[in-house]
């Protein structure tokens, strides 16, 4: 209603002429009350629209222009794109303020292979693609651990090895109020050889995984409010929401199995062929899986058969999907879906049914 | 048996033995030199190419126009194995080329069974002249990386070989990812989904590969198969890897 008088009055000034300051003076402090208050509705405004708009953000790397995209609505937004190289990794911050991503500057090629590999850099953008920071180089993984701190491992790329890369350690960072550019870097360096990190949503800590045993573990945990790093007994730390299972993904491996954290005794083989292809967690809580369901096998394959095609598509596909309660040990839920490669605030899974995309969440 | 019926004797041993040889070279592992493939000329299922490698034939005596026996035997499994008489698969050759893996240098990640170079020279061959399941629009050659660990030296081949915890006994080897330009360099961000699904139904259509791992859900999900040999696997997201089956079984 105020914004509505001002621009009344506004409109009403430009109608009359000025012919002495008096009335100008007036004129002047009246559009400037309006022009506070309509700025203080409109901050207020803002900050809501603004939070809200954060906790919906989605974010991908586009199949086909390979920019940041943001989901707006029901289309997609490009905020970032390289000017040269390839960004990806791309991660939505906890709060859904920032995107975090890497991007790579090509390496040098000599013959088949690279002289020089390529190189990543860490960028930290907001939601309308403006740089949080100074890129920080180097970094081959990272993870967010709340609205404004992230864990990162520095290394240099190695192609074809697990994971692609040699580690050099673990940084710490933290950007501290959103805008104000700072970053406090810190590193971890008694786990020397670090291949993969996580920072659970239950506890305020980070797991870090070696690439060997140290003294018989190969999975640590680092304690932020008191930064003391001590030993896990956890195999990977792929933790559910709840923090009562983790997920191990067997290399080269037909199956996946998943453990109870506490006693580490075995909660579920899940067979391929037979349970579904298992990938990862799903919803903020409780201890569910996202399985992709078993499909028709062909018969076995005989030389000269005339076997089909493998269906190649420029992603994602529609496929079924299975949701399994570990807690219950069956299945919750089937979904025919797209998995977007896409992130969004927590981790959560972003799919598109029925031509809508959002964060697949618990029903 | 009669002085006179001798000569006859011998004529007849004489016709029994030209007529076996065909069949022994069969028992050998090919055609006749007649049938052979321009790329295998005695027939013996050893690639020319691969018989004239030098430390093939420093180590086994190959001979491209003599049938040779197949010297490799894979021994344990691909995550605990060794490789009897490994074979090196020479370094470039039409319609692949190696480029050097994670492991070592290039001349020690080369080394495998027979079954797993031919399986790789078949598929290349395929690549180059598409007959059947390839397509290829693109790329003239694709990239083998690691196959498992030799040394000529030691004559030790396979075994563990940082970062895999498989290739150990021959039977495994790396494909890179094919390229949107089909340069024979690695993928950086020129990935082409649509080459590399006709690459691997090449390696699929021979039915010695008993599996492909793949990330699958690459972009969403990019590969649909239901060949039952498919496998996800989320580390191999520029290249694939394939398996061949232990062709004398695991007893050994």
């Amino acid at each position: 209603m105020i914004i509505s008088m001002c621009e009344l009055e506004t409109r009403m000034e430009r109608r009359t002429e000025l012919s002495d300051i008096s009335r100008s003076a007036k004129r002047v402090s009246v559009h400037l009350l309006c022009a506070v208050t309509a700025l203080a509705i409109d901050a207020s405004t803002s900050s809501e629209s603004l939070a809200a708009q954060a906790a919906e953000t989605v974010a991908r790397v586009s199949i086909v222009n390979k920019s940041l995209e943001l989901l707006d609505g029901s289309s997609w937004r490009t905020v970032y794109s390289p000017d040269v190289g390839w960004i990806s990794n791309v991660a939505v911050s906890r709060d859904g303020r920032l995107m975090a991503f890497l991007h790579w500057t090509p390496g040098v090629v000599s013959g088949h292979d690279y002289t020089v590999p390529p190189e990543p850099a860490l960028f930290l953008v907001d939601r309308a693609g403006k740089p949080q920071t100074e890129p920080v180089r180097g970094i081959q993984r990272f993870v967010w651990c709340g609205p404004t701190r992230l864990a990162a491992i520095r290394g240099t790329y190695w192609e074809g090895a697990f994971p692609p890369f040699r580690p050099d350690r673990v940084l710490l960072l933290d950007l501290g109020a959103p805008g104000s550019g700072s970053l406090v870097l810190d590193s971890i360096t008694s786990v020397p050889a670090p291949i993969d990190l996580a920072c659970p949503s239950f506890e305020p800590a980070l797991y870090l995984v070696n690439a060997t045993p140290i003294d018989g573990a190969q999975v640590f945990r680092y304690v932020f409010a008191t930064g003391q790093l001590g030993a896990s007994t956890v195999l990977r730390p792929d933790f559910s929401p709840t923090g009562n299972f983790y997920l191990v993904h067997w290399p080269l491996s037909d199956s996946v199995s998943v453990f109870e954290s506490r006693t580490n005794r075995v909660a579920l083989v899940a067979k391929t062929r037979s349970f579904g292809q298992v990938l990862r967690w799903v919803y903020e809580s409780g201890d569910y899986l996202l399985v992709l369901a078993p499909g028709p096998v062909g018969k076995p394959y005989v030389q000269g058969d005339k076997r089909p095609k493998g269906r190649v598509i420029l992603g994602p596909i529609d496929r079924d999907y299975l949701i399994y309660d570990v807690t219950k040990g069956r299945q919750f839920a089937a979904r025919r879906m797209k998995v977007q490669p896409a992130s969004a605030p927590g981790n959560a899974v972003v799919v598109t049914i029925g031509g809508s995309t959002s964060v697949l969440r618990r029903p | 048996m009669t002085m006179r019926s001798l000569p006859f004797v011998q004529s007849l041993a004489r016709l029994a033995a030209m007529a076996l040889i065909p069949v022994l070279q069969a028992c050998v592992g090919g055609a006749s030199a007649d049938d052979s493939p321009a790329w295998d000329s005695d027939g013996d299922g050893i690639s020319n190419a691969v018989e004239t490698n030098p430390p093939n034939y420093r180590l086994y005596g190959f001979d491209p126009e003599v049938p040779n026996t197949n010297p490799s035997v894979a021994h344990g499994t691909e995550h605990s194995g060794y490789i009897e008489n490994g074979i090196k698969l020479p370094g470039r050759h039409q319609g692949y080329y190696h480029y050097i893996g994670p492991t070592w240098e290039i001349d020690q990640d080369d080394w495998g069974i027979l079954m797993m170079l031919n399986v790789i020279e078949a598929t290349a061959r395929d690549w180059r002249n598409p007959p059947r399941v390839c397509t290829n629009t693109v790329a003239n050659s694709f990239g083998v990386g690691d196959l498992s660990w030799g040394e000529e030296a030691s004559r030790f081949f396979g075994g563990y070989s940082h970062p895999h915890g498989s290739h150990q006994n021959g039977r495994d080897v790396d494909i890179r990812f094919l390229r949107v330009d089909g340069k024979e360099e690695p993928v950086g961000g020129n990935w082409d989904p649509f080459a590399t699904g006709d690459l691997i139904d090449c390696f699929l259509y021979y039915e010695d590969v008993v599996a492909v791992f793949i990330d699958v859900t690459l972009n969403g999900g990019w590969y649909d198969s239901t060949d039952p040999r498919v496998f996800h696997d989320s580390d191999h997201y520029d290249h694939f890897h394939v398996r061949v089956r232990d062709p004398d079984g695991t007893s050994n």
